[in-house]
Formats: structure tokens, sequence, C-alpha cells
């Protein structure tokens, strides 16, 4: 039997299916081994608070623990033939060396030594066979096994088969005591040397992003001097389409002004009709919107891509092209001449959510071989749902998921089952009929192909968030024939046809607002166009590298939401925010130097005294929807809460939304940094995956360290649309009153036609 | 046509003075809205203003504004009914329109009660399109079928009601039309008097009745139709001069009958009335002269009012203090229809022009109920067809509880029958209104399976835990409450002089079993359904339990006993989270054993000695004794053979005493000899002696023929209170449970007693032996 859990299964997100990477994204090049290893730490790794293993170097022997490779829980392998296996991939700047696994483990007392074992295979070769022998059974063993390198190449698998007996005679193949368990601390070491790269606009965007790495971005922006807007707009643009293609390991982009960074790689900016040089780096006078690709000059293995351009329109024209028409790009340097214009995008278009325009199907959203699974318990298929933020479920039944799947009938017993879950939820299980009473039923009759069998299920979405996992999986019921009997055929399959489909039509866009929880999962309400072109960034004055980095982080993070880079962003100061007034506004402060916050304080939760921040939440505490059936519990709580935001010595930062005071039904969303490395704590915490910690949600959030407080509930206004019928409907919903004066003008106006029309019918009938 | 011509033959020539006694009476039937007071009908006042001021507008303007409001006011409707609410927000909605219909049902006019439907079908609505959109996911098949079950039945009975309201939205309340030409024009009536196994004794005074009709006599024919053949009837028939009819077979029983009978008479108009409905002598007079006003005119028929208490009159108790079964549809329902030129023949009491008769080729022979085919039929040739809500006949209601069954199911199939072969909805000639009028008159019938499945739904989930409602039980209480309490809060309002609340649901439970088979086989087939109840005879000579009649009502009532007890134990011992959902069932429940055990109070047949239904009366009265000595006095009440008497104070007859009683007819003495039977103080019971058959027909000229003498009870109950109908029922329902008891014991005492003495002489009544077997062929009243 085979029990094949991929685990990377479970990734969140559909483009990382091969995500697993051992080597670093920032260390590419063809420098001798020893210089490499001479390296100190780079910056890059302080900057990834996410990851706790140091960013491995080329040529450094560097360890992964197959909890960072995907694997949540330890590897259970049980029956007499058992097999689990991990991906991990080698980015193209490297080559391994070499490898070895080191695996901790205990295995079962009852195996017979000589039969049982537990085999070692990289892509389906075995390279160590460890053997299991009586006296160390039953407790923690450590066996390090090493694979020779010729085994590895750029997209790999590790599979562990445990093969274990219990006796010589008849066996049950799954008996309770065949059992191992390998614990997800086990480790992986590869050693590689950096594999020299060309400067090629051909393989954008590696090297500045390689699929195979598992670690959060970290790219560096440089600019010549203070940016201006534009500048900051086409950064945008591209840092948010870098964090697009990062969206499942995060992505950050300090920001440096007129420095390279030591090592690894950095995109540079500037505009300009003449050839300046800019950290030391030349840059020709450009002829147009020019894209170049050259060596770190601080760093071999790093490279610089120079984003250039005789003024900012042909700068952001250098970023689209890019982005958006980045498979002509070839050569080390290119002058965009051409650019097909873009078409303006529609509300809520953007290509990672699903459409509720049409029934969607799930090849479109999964590779449609990972429909595919054979087993007895071949674990979960899981399937990404990006559903568009702010979907109205007002009066929904939910999405309906029309799905179609085939599976291995067996002979007998009907305790298997095809279940069907959204987000570790069960909505609904299937019996998968067995043969004996699949040929009665009056289906097999009628259909030739018995084995499709149809399931319409309503994904309820009020409690689905933003990014939700449908989960289908088959559990096949293995029926015991008797002793000595049993023999396992792996011939048990199950699939799901990749036309099956889900359908969100009929949904509205529609949600009460502020609600900072869409905004921290999907960048709602700015990413409502997919483009940010009714999104405005409202800058700190005199803002520090520090701002303009959480600046080009969160479009790395928006980017990461939709997929597609923030071409129609808009940067701009407190001082012209009039000109944006019918945009969905962003803004930004650390410390005290955004002057909206003093004007717009009386919306705000918090004032600026002195160097201090005040909350003032006491008053809106109050305002908070205690009808709502707020228990005592809950309300002493808050109460904790508050006196939490009250007290403390250090800085609070704090993000916080509410309706635009320039224009109703737009929004703003304030993200105010405490101190100057208070952003930089907003932008952790949003970025937390803690499952422990609170999350970021409700209007208003205080954010205090790593503590993440969040504080007021307050919805007072609405986004989105419905048709006018189920506005009205909805709206109606809300008001009583309203509903009596329908009512009363309804009845009186039907009741009087119907009194005129008798009357009229009745004096005819009475004067024939 | 044999006309026994020296028979002693009362004259007919019609006094001037007895011509207009048809405006003695009322001029509308009761039931009419007592005489606004001003307070109270500011609505109907606002309304009538604004109608005048449309009024005063052109057709076009007119039409286009009429148009414009129905499109708004439509699409305000359909939004109330679509707009879901939470459950807080539901229950002020409805108590707020509980309380709008509380005050609209104290308002006088017809304009509050037109909004009042208004309002009930609004929140109907609401709750079905809430039904329908939220509570029918179901899980398993035992909720599926149980619950798209109680569906059914909810949406049938919604239709029924809707229907229902159409139909008695505006009862027209036609009023007699006089004939203007002098009785020299009058044109020729045929009375038909249909007869199959009725007692001499009963047809007899039909036909004086008949006899004694205000008419020309050369143009007043009366016949009697005598499907039984009888020597008897033919002796008297040409003793008193009317005709006596007989045909070779009895096909096509009582519509075969007529229809023999309209091939040897050429009568202008023809009159029929069963042959123990008595008609008043202002019959023709008042019916006539509406086929004058309206050329098309085919049909007029009258109430049928009874002088006898129906089954559910004798066994409850209730004669004249709770309306009876009929008389919602005689008081309301066809008024109403005859708006909608819907209102049809009911077998009797009605007159009929021949030559619409002809047309459609007689009296219906293809159902069961020939009359409402006929009228149907007249409707779809184009002709009209009214409704006098003036009862000018009067007749015995049918006297056990199994004949009864039997008469109902019996319409029920022919309804039936009609639904399968003439179909309202399809076919020809027919308005809308007419349509929905007779789809209404039939669907009504339907109500067995329906009323059952009310009557058990909490049980499944009392019993089988089975979840027909998916929804909460709070939240189905607000909205189904608001349907329910709208839908008899309006019933009451519009029916309230002619059916009490919950009465409806005790007529319908009575009958629901035994309607519910006979019902569907003829709708699956129209010729099955053949159906009987064993009749124990038209006498009942003893008070008894019928047990064999009661058992549906039993097995109901003990399912929703159990089904309470099982709550109450569920209560106790079952999911705390379900307490809520426990009690709602258990509520409706008790309601349905309420309903259950008054049910089955009927089945407790009281004794009644038929023969005789007294009349009550106040009419003057001379009594001369033997020694000559005269009194002045008034009667109490009177029958056919007797006459009770209230003398002046302090003045007394004694028993046995030979007297003659004198009543006064056009200043003309009439006498009529009587011994004293009864005497108690000033009243008088007295025995009617030796009366020739002319002495007998003027007596029923002077009492069954007065033309005011039915229509002082007509419709005279106490109005509706729907709380206090509620605790008359629950009474009732007691008095059923009491009942079942006694009979229980009784029973077991005499099985003991049959054990210990194996063999008593059952002494079989002689009445009862003597009772002429029914058979499905008889005619019964209609």
């Amino acid at each position: 039997m085979k029990t094949k859990q991929s685990q990377a299964q479970r990734m969140p997100l559909r483009q990382r299916s091969l995500c697993l990477m051992l080597a670093a994204v920032m260390t590419a090049g063809s420098l001798p081994l020893p210089a490499l290893a001479a390296t100190p730490a780079t910056p890059a790794a302080t900057a990834t608070p996410g990851l706790p293993a140091p960013i491995p170097m080329a040529g450094d022997p560097y360890v992964f623990t197959f909890k960072q490779l995907g694997r949540n829980g330890s590897m259970n392998l049980h029956g007499v033939d058992a097999t689990d296996s991990l991906n991990f991939d080698v980015p193209v700047s490297l080559v391994a060396t070499g490898a070895h696994v080191t695996l901790y483990y205990t295995y079962s007392p009852a195996l017979l030594p000589d039969l049982s074992q537990i085999n070692v295979m990289v892509n389906d070769v075995v390279a160590g066979s460890i053997p299991l022998p009586k006296e160390n059974s039953g407790s923690m063993q450590t066996a390090k096994v090493d694979i020779p390198a010729k085994l590895i190449t750029e997209f790999n698998r590790l599979s562990l088969q445990f093969i274990g007996h219990y006796t010589m005679g008849c066996e049950d193949p799954l008996h309770s005591s065949l059992w191992t368990r390998v614990a997800n601390g086990s480790t992986l070491d590869l050693q590689t040397t950096a594999l020299p790269q060309k400067d090629d606009l051909a393989l954008m965007p590696v090297p500045f992003f390689d699929r195979r790495d598992i670690r959060m971005l970290n790219l560096p922006f440089i600019f010549a001097g203070t940016p201006d807007n534009g500048t900051l707009e086409a950064a945008g643009s591209l840092s948010s389409w870098f964090g697009a293609l990062a969206a499942y390991r995060g992505a950050r982009f300090p920001v440096q002004i007129n420095t390279l960074p030591q090592r690894g790689n950095a995109v540079l900016m500037v505009a300009g009709e003449a050839a300046t040089t800019v950290a030391g780096v030349a840059v020709a006078a450009p002829k147009g919107p020019t894209l170049t690709v050259q060596a770190n000059p601080n760093d071999a293995n790093g490279k610089l891509l120079i984003v250039s351009g005789r003024n900012i329109a042909e700068l952001k024209q250098a970023a689209s092209a890019l982005t958006l028409g980045g498979k002509g790009l070839a050569g080390s340097s290119v002058v965009v001449d051409k650019l097909q214009p873009l078409t303006p995008r529609q509300p809520y278009d953007a290509p990672n959510w699903l459409p509720t325009d049409r029934p969607v199907k799930l090849s479109e959203l999964i590779d449609p071989k990972r429909l595919n699974v054979s087993g007895y318990n071949p674990g979960e298929i899981t399937i990404p749902l990006n559903f568009p933020p702010a979907l109205s479920s007002w009066r929904q039944d939910g999405a309906k998921l029309k799905l179609v799947y085939r599976y291995t009938p067996q002979p007998k017993s009907s305790n298997s089952s095809f279940m069907v879950s959204l987000n570790d939820g069960l909505i609904k299980a299937d019996v998968l009929l067995p043969h004996d009473q699949l040929d009665k039923s009056l289906l097999a009759a009628i259909k030739d192909d018995a084995l499709t069998r149809e399931m319409n299920v309503r994904l309820p979405l009020n409690l689905a968030g933003p990014q939700s996992r449908l989960q289908l999986r088959y559990m096949y019921d293995f029926v015991k024939q008797g002793e000595c009997q049993d023999v396992i055929i792996d011939n048990v399959r199950g699939s799901i046809d990749p036309e099956s489909t889900i359908d969100l039509r009929g949904y509205d866009h529609f949600m009460a607002m502020p609600n900072l929880g869409v905004f921290k999962d999907a960048g709602f309400p700015f990413t409502r166009m997919a483009d940010l072109s009714e999104s405005a960034v409202v800058l700190p004055d005199n803002a520090t590298p520090d701002d303009l980095s959480a600046y080009l982080t969160l479009l790395g993070r928006f980017g990461s939401a939709t997929g597609y880079p923030a071409t129609g962003v808009a940067v701009t100061q407190a001082a012209q925010v009039d000109k944006v007034a019918s945009r969905d506004l962003l803004v930004l402060a650390s410390g005290q130097n955004q002057p909206l916050l003093k004007q717009w304080a009386d919306r705000l939760p918090a004032v600026v005294t002195g160097d201090k921040q005040r909350f003032q939440v006491a008053d809106l505490a109050l305002r908070v929807r205690s009808w709502l059936q707020i228990d005592d519990e809950d309300q002493a709580k808050r109460r904790a809460r508050l006196a939490l935001a009250f007290s403390g010595g250090e800085p609070t930062s704090y993000l916080t939304g509410f309706e635009s005071p320039l224009d109703s039904g737009r929004s703003v969303v304030v993200l105010a940094g405490g101190d100057a490395s208070g952003l930089q704590q907003i932008l952790d915490a949003m970025a937390s995956k803690d499952p422990e910690a609170e999350t970021i949600q409700g209007s208003l959030v205080a954010v205090r360290g790593t503590t993440i407080d969040p504080l007021l509930a307050e919805e007072n206004y609405f986004v989105g649309s419905m048709s006018p019928l189920r506005m009205l409907r909805w709206w109606l919903s809300r008001h009583v009153l309203a509903m009596f004066v329908l009512i009363a003008g309804g009845i009186l106006m039907l009741g009087g036609l119907a009194y005129l029309t008798l009357r009229a019918k009745a004096r005819k009938r009475l004067n024939a | 046509m044999t006309t026994g011509s020296q028979a002693p033959s009362p004259s007919h020539s019609p006094a001037p003075s007895d011509l207009p006694a048809a405006a003695t009476l009322s001029p509308h039937p009761p039931g009419q809205e007592p005489s606004a007071r001003p307070s109270a009908n500011r609505l109907q006042q606002w309304m009538q203003t604004v109608g005048a001021r449309l009024e005063g507008l052109p057709r076009g303007p007119r039409r286009l504004v009429q148009w414009a409001v129905l499109l708004f006011a439509t699409m305000l409707a359909l939004l109330i009914i679509s707009v879901p609410l939470d459950f807080a927000a539901q229950c002020v909605f409805a108590i707020g329109c509980f309380v709008a219909a509380l005050v609209l049902r104290k308002q006088s006019g017809r304009f509050p009660v037109l909004v009042l439907i208004t309002l009930s079908l609004t929140v109907s609505m609401r709750y079905m399109y809430w039904r329908i959109s939220s509570t029918l996911a179901f899980e398993s098949w035992l909720d599926i079928c149980f619950g798209y079950g109680l569906l059914a039945a909810e949406l049938y009975s919604l239709l029924v009601l809707t229907l229902g309201y159409l139909q008695t939205a505006w009862p027209l309340r036609r009023k007699p039309q006089m004939l203007t030409m002098p009785p020299a024009q009058w044109p020729t009536v045929d009375v038909f008097i249909p007869s199959y196994n009725e007692s001499l004794d009963i047809v007899s005074l039909t036909i004086f009745a008949a006899q004694a009709i205000d008419w020309p006599q050369d143009k007043l024919r009366v016949h009697v139709l005598d499907d039984g053949r009888r020597e008897e009837f033919r002796e008297f028939c040409d003793n008193i001069g009317v005709n006596y009819l007989v045909r070779s077979d009895n096909k096509h029983a009582k519509a075969g009958n007529l229809n023999e009978a309209l091939k040897v008479t050429d009568g202008e108009f023809v009159a029929i009335f069963d042959a123990d409905h008595v008609p008043t002598r202002s019959f023709l007079q008042i019916c006539l002269g509406w086929f004058y006003k309206d050329p098309k005119l085919a049909m007029l028929q009258t109430p049928h009012f009874f002088f006898s208490p129906d089954p559910f009159e004798k066994n409850l108790n209730t004669f004249r203090s709770v309306p009876n079964e009929g008389e919602l549809f005689y008081g309301l329902v066809q008024d109403g229809n005859d708006l909608w030129n819907a209102a049809f023949f009911c077998g009797s009491c009605a007159v009929m022009r021949r030559t619409a008769l002809m047309e459609i080729g007689g009296i219906a022979t293809e159902t069961l109920t020939e009359d409402a085919h006929t009228a149907l039929k007249m409707n779809r040739a184009g002709y009209n067809t009214a409704y006098l809500a003036i009862p000018q006949a009067a007749g015995l209601a049918t006297e056990n509880l199994a004949r009864h069954i039997r008469q109902r199911v019996r319409w029920a199939r022919g309804m039936a029958q009609i639904f399968r072969v003439d179909n309202p909805l399809k076919g020809r000639g027919l308005r809308l209104g007419q349509r929905l009028c007779y789809l209404n008159a039939m669907l009504h019938f339907f109500y067995g399976l329906p009323r059952l499945i009310f009557l058990t739904a909490p049980l499944t989930y009392l019993f089988f835990g089975a979840h027909i409602f998916q929804a909460s039980a709070l939240m189905i209480t607000a909205y189904v409450l608001p349907h329910v309490l709208h839908a008899s809060l309006t019933n009451s309002r519009i029916q309230g002089r002619f059916r009490h609340s919950f009465w409806n649901e005790v007529y319908e439970t009575v009958l629901a079993w035994y309607i519910l088979g006979p019902v569907l086989l003829a709708l699956v087939n129209p010729k099955l359904g053949g159906f009987n109840v064993t009749d124990k005879g038209g006498i009942i000579t003893d008070d008894h339990f019928d047990w064999k009649l009661a058992r549906p009502y039993m097995v109901l009532l003990g399912l929703n006993v159990a089904g309470l007890g099982f709550g109450i134990w569920q209560l106790i011992h079952g999911d705390p989270n379900a307490v809520t959902t426990i009690l709602i069932n258990m509520a409706w429940t008790l309601y349905n054993v309420i309903i259950s055990s008054a049910a089955m109070a009927v089945a407790s047949e009281t004794r009644q000695v038929r023969s005789e239904p007294r009349v009550t009366a106040e009419l003057p009265v001379r009594i001369k004794l033997d020694d000559g000595s005269i009194i002045d006095g008034k009667t109490l009440d009177f029958s056919q053979k007797g006459i009770g008497l209230r003398l002046p104070a302090g003045v007394s007859i004694a028993r046995n005493a030979r007297i003659e009683v004198s009543m006064m007819r056009n200043a003309q003495e009439k006498v009529f000899p009587a011994m004293v039977v009864f005497s108690r103080n000033d009243m008088v019971g007295a025995q009617f002696h030796d009366l020739s058959l002319r002495q007998q027909s003027e007596l029923v000229r002077l009492t069954f023929s007065r033309a005011d003498i039915w229509d002082n009870n007509w419709g005279k109950s106490r109005p509706d209170t729907p709380l206090k109908a509620l605790r008359e029922v629950a009474g009732i329902g007691m008095n059923g449970v009491r009942q079942l008891f006694k009979a229980t014991l009784i029973l077991m005492r005499s099985r003991r007693a049959q054990r210990r003495a194996p063999a008593p002489a059952a002494a079989p009544s002689a009445v009862a032996a003597a009772t002429v077997p029914v058979t499905d062929n008889t005619l019964e009243k209609q």
C-alpha cells in the first residue's frame, strides 16, 4: 500500500506547486566557493524575520527541516508498505554538489528486523535504506543518509518508504503494529555551488525572483535621490508585480538612496535625459523607456535591474513593459519602443479572484493532474479559492459547486466516502457505493460510465475568508478478507473531473465598511480595481526610506492579492490630497510626519500631542454595537483591551479605516506608525501567520511590538453595489418602519382599487 | 298532466292584498353592515371621496391612473412579500400589521374589509414566500415526505383562502324586483316537486305550500314527480288537484326525473323544490321580477333554510345559536358568487327560465351534482345566474350524522366529477371571475387530505423527530402566526354572522376522513368513488354514541393526545435546546386535540323525534273553547300537526280540552279544531284534530307558507367573537371527551351484562324496522 500524502498540496496558492527551494536567491554567480564561504551574513537575512533559518549561501552546508518544507506534523507510515513524500527545489542559480538527510524516527517494537526497513528515496531512486533492528525499537532514533548529488535536479521529491512486517506467517497488511513515525524536525542538508547567470532580460523574473525559493523575497529598490511621486508610482507597479509573483512567500522591498546593497540583487530606478551615475553605477542616457540587467558591482553573483527613461512617463512605460509585456524581452538591455495600450480594468476583475460573472472550472484553479489521487487514504486535494473580497452573502445560500467525480468502486462495503470541506469544515460527504450496490442502481443500467457521479453542493461563503481552501478527500474502506487472504492491490483511484465548476453568479459585491480584515487579506478596498487606478497613497511629508519601503511592501501585498501590477496607483502628499479626492486613500504616517492626521483628527482614534500619541477610544467604545449580543465576557475583554491601549510605554502604532471625508463611499485606511519603525511593525503584523495571535480586523487595530489589538468594529458605510431591487430589499430588511409605510400604502391602494372595481361591477350587475 | 279538479282546491285567485307580500320583507338580508357610525368609518368615507373624485375623471385618464396605481401597488406588495427580516424585526412587523388589522376590523363599510383582505393576503404571501425560499432544505426522506406534504397542504389552503376572499369580497345583496305588469300578463310557472322515498306527511306539506303560492291560479302548475311511483301519492295529488308525474325508469335519478317532467310541461318558468322544502307564498313574486329586469337571467337561487337542526346543531346543542354549516354558503358565498355572475343552482328553491334550460339540454346528468353543473352550463352558454338571499322556502335538515356525511360525500364527489369532466378553468364561455368562483366551489371539497395533514403535522416532529420545516421554531412562529391570525381575523370580519371562528375546522374535521377517499378517487376517475356509510335510519330513537362513525376522530384524538404526552416526556428528558420547538409543536397539537375532540362530540347522537319539527313563530290566534268562550293568544310554535300557544296571563286550558284555533287571513277567519295535549300555566300544546285536506292546506298557508316566516330567523345568529368561539369549541371538545368516556362505560357495562345473560330478546323498534333502506339513488336534499 502506498500512502502518498503530499503535503505540498496544502499550500494555499496555486502557483506554489513546486515551491521548495534549497538555495538562496540572493546568491548567484560564479565566485569561487571559498570566497563565498567567507562572506558574512547578508543584510537580507536580518530583513526576513518570518523564517528563522539564515539565508544559505551557495556552497554553504545548509539545513531545512521537514517543517520548513511544508510538513506541519510528523510523517506517519503505517502498513506493510507505506510511502510519504516531500518536494524540494533547487534554484536555477545553484547546483547541488551533495546532500544528506537526517531522520529522527521511531518505529514499532513489533517489527521483524530482517524484513522491516525505511527506504530514503530521491526522485524514486533509493538513496539509502535504514534497517530497523529490534533493540532500538520504540525509542527515537537518528539516522543520516547521504544523497548522491547526481540524483538531485531542479525539482525533486524526497520520499520515505516504510516496509514493515510483524510475522512470517499470515499477515494483516494493515495491522496496527506496523508503524513508523518520522518527526518533522528531520532535516535535509544540501551543499550547492553557484551557477553563473547571463545578463539576459529573457530570463525575467529570474534572478530577481525565482519561484523555486521558499523564503520571503527581499529586493531592495535604489533611487538616485529622494524619489518624486511619479518614480514612486513606477516603483510601486514593479513592487506589486514582484509581490504578485512572490505571493506564497511574502515580499519586502527595502529602499536605499544612492547606495547599493552589499550582496544580492536590486532594482535601480532613474528618470532623466542625461547619463548619470547612481551609487557608483553608470547609467547611460536613455533613448526611451529602458530596461537593463547587469551585475551588482558589489557582488558578482548579484544582479541589478536598471529601469530608466527620459521622463516619468517613460519610466512607467519601462516598468509596464516588464510587468505586462515581459515575454518579449531579450538581451541585457532593451529600449521599449512600443507598448500595447492597457485595457482599463473592471472592478473586482483581479486575476487572482474568482470571477462572479461565469462559472469557473476547477482546472483553472489547480493543475488538473492534481485532481487525480490513488490509494486507500490518498489525502486531500486542496483547491485554493480566492473569493473576491466584499462578496455580499446576504440572502445567498452559498456558491454553487458542481462536482463530477469518479472512483474505483469496491466489491463490497459501503463505508468508503468522498468528502467536501471548506477551510477544514465539512460541507458534504457522499458514500462511495460499492460494486454490488452500483450494479443494482438504475443509473448503472442507463449510463455506460456508471462511475461518474455528480454532487451539487452549496459552499457557505459567510464563513469563508478571501483566501479559502476547498478540500476534497477520498477515503476508502479496506475490507479485510480474512486470515492470509488480504492482498492489497494498488488499484484504488479517485478523480475529480477538471470540468467541475464553481459558480459565484448572483453574488453582489457589497460590504459594510470599514473592515480592516479584508484590507489585510486582500488589500480591499484599494484592490477593487486590480491596477489600483482608483486608489491613492498619501505618503508622509519628507518620507524616509523606511516609509517608502513600507509603501512598496504594501503595494507588494496588494499585488499578491490581485495578481496584477499596480499600474494605476497615484502617490501624493497631504498638501495635494484634494487632487485625488475621488480615490480611495491609503494614508501612511510614522511619527508626526503626516499632516492629514491632524486635519482628520475628529475621525481618528488617536491624536498626536507632543511626541506621544493619545488614544481616545473610550467614547468610541460606547458606540460599539453592544446590542449585538455581546455578552459580559466579551465586554470585559474589550475593557481589558482598552486598558492595554492606554497603558504601556512604547509608542503604539495603529491601523484604522473610515469613510473618506472627501468623497462619500470612498474609503480611507490610515497606517500610523508610532515612531520611525512603527510602519514596519504594522507590516509585520499584517504578514503574521501566528495562529495564536489576534488578527487584524474591525475598524481600529492597535499594534505594539508584535501585539495586535483589534479595538473597534464599527461599520458605518458601504462599498460596492447590488442590483437596485436587491439594494432596496436589503435596505428594507434593516428598516421595519419603512416596511410599515410601504405595506400601508400598498394595501390602501390595492384595497381602494378593489373597492372601486368591485363597486363598479356590483352596480353593473344590479342594473343589468 | 292530470289535474284532479274535483278535489277541494283552495282558492287560487290572487287577492290583490296578497300580492305585495314581499313588501313586508326586509329589503336585504341581514349580515349587512350596521348603519355606519360616522366616527367609525372615516376610512370608508375617505375612500368614497377618492372614488368619487376618480370617477369624475374621463374614462381614459381614469384607466391610466388605475393601471398606474395597480402597477405601483403590486410592486410595493411584491417587495413587502419578498423582503426578509430577522427574527426581531419580523416580530415587530407582524405585531404592527396585526394591530392594524384589529383596528381595521372595527371599521364599518366595505372598504375596510377589502383593505383587511389585502393585508391578510400580503401577510400570507409573505409567509409563503419565506416558506418556499427559506425552509425547504430537507435532508432525509422522512423530512422530504412530510415536509413537502405539509407544504402542499399549505399551498392548497392558501389557494382556497385567496379564492375564498375573491368569492366573498363583495356580496352583491341583490334586492327583490317587483313584477311591473298586471297579474294577467304574468308568466306560467311549473313547480316541480321531485320525490323518491320521502313520506307523504312531509311531501304533502310541500305540495300544500306550493299550491298556496300567490300566483294567478291558471298560471301556477304544481307537479309532483314521483320516482317512487307510490299509489298513495297519486291519490293525494288527485284529491287536492296537482299533477302527478311518473316515468318508466329511474335513470339519472333526480336530474332524469326533472328532465322527464320538462318534456311534458310547457310553463315559461320552472320552480324546483325538494320534497321537504316548503315554499312561502311570496316565493314566485319575489323571485320572478329579476327575470324581467335581466332578460339573460336563466336561474335564480334562494337560500336553503332549515327549520330542523342539522346533526351538528342537534348533537352539539347549538341550534340557532351558532351559525350552521350551510349558513356560510347561503348567507355569504352564494351572494358573493352573484357578483361574479357565478351563483349556482343548488337543486331546490330556485327558478329557472325554461328556454335557457332547454338550450343547455335540460338538467345536467353527467355528474352527481347536477345542480351546480347545470348552472355552470348556463353560464357557459352566456346566460346569467342570480342569487337572492331571502329565505323563501324552508326544509328539513339531514337528520343524523351518517346521512349528513353521505350527503356531503356525494356533493364532494359530484364537484370532483365536474372538475374532471367539465373543468371550469377550461372550455369556452366563462369569464375569469366565474371560472375562479366555480373552481373554488370544487377545490373546497378537496379539503380532506390537507385537513388531516394539519391535524397530524406536528406529530411528525413529536413522534419521529422529523424536521418538516428547515428553520428555527421561533422564526417559523414569527412568520406563520401572522398568516394564520390575519386569515382568521379577516374571515371572522367577513363571515362573522354566517360562520364563527374555528367552526370551519370542526365541520371540516368531521368530514375530512370520509370525504378524502371518494374525492381522490373521483379525481383519478370520475366514475370511481362510490361510498357507503351505514345508515341506521331516519329517526334516532335513543341517545347513542356512533362508534363506527367516530372511529377516525378517535384515532386523531388519540394520536394527538399521545403526541402531547410524548412532548411532555421530551420536555423532561429530551434535548434542552429543542424546548422551544417542542413547545410550539405541542401548542399546535393542543389545538388539534381541541378540534378533533369537538369533532368527536358530533358523533354522540342525541335522541330526536324527527317526525314533527316545530317552527317557532309568534302569530296572533283566537282560541274558541268548547264553552264558547274566546281567548286571544299568540302562537309559540307550530308544526304540521300541532301548535303551541301562549295564553294571556292567568288564563289556562285544561288538558284534553277540545278547542278551535282560528287564524285570520285577509279578514277571513280560518278555523282548525284541535285537542289540548299539554298545558302548563299559560302555555298550551294542542294537536290538530281531523283536519280536512282543505283545512290542512289553509293551515299551511297560514303557517309554513307565510312570506316572512323564515326571514325572521335568517342570519340572526350572534356575531362572531373569535376568542369566545374558541372557548365554545373547546367546551364542546371537553364534552365530546366526556361523551366518549360515558359511551365506553355503557359499552363495557352492556358487554358484561351480555356475558351474564347471553340472549336478551332484542326487540327491534318498529320505527327502525319500517325505515326504507336508502340506496345511492336517493334524492337527497341538495
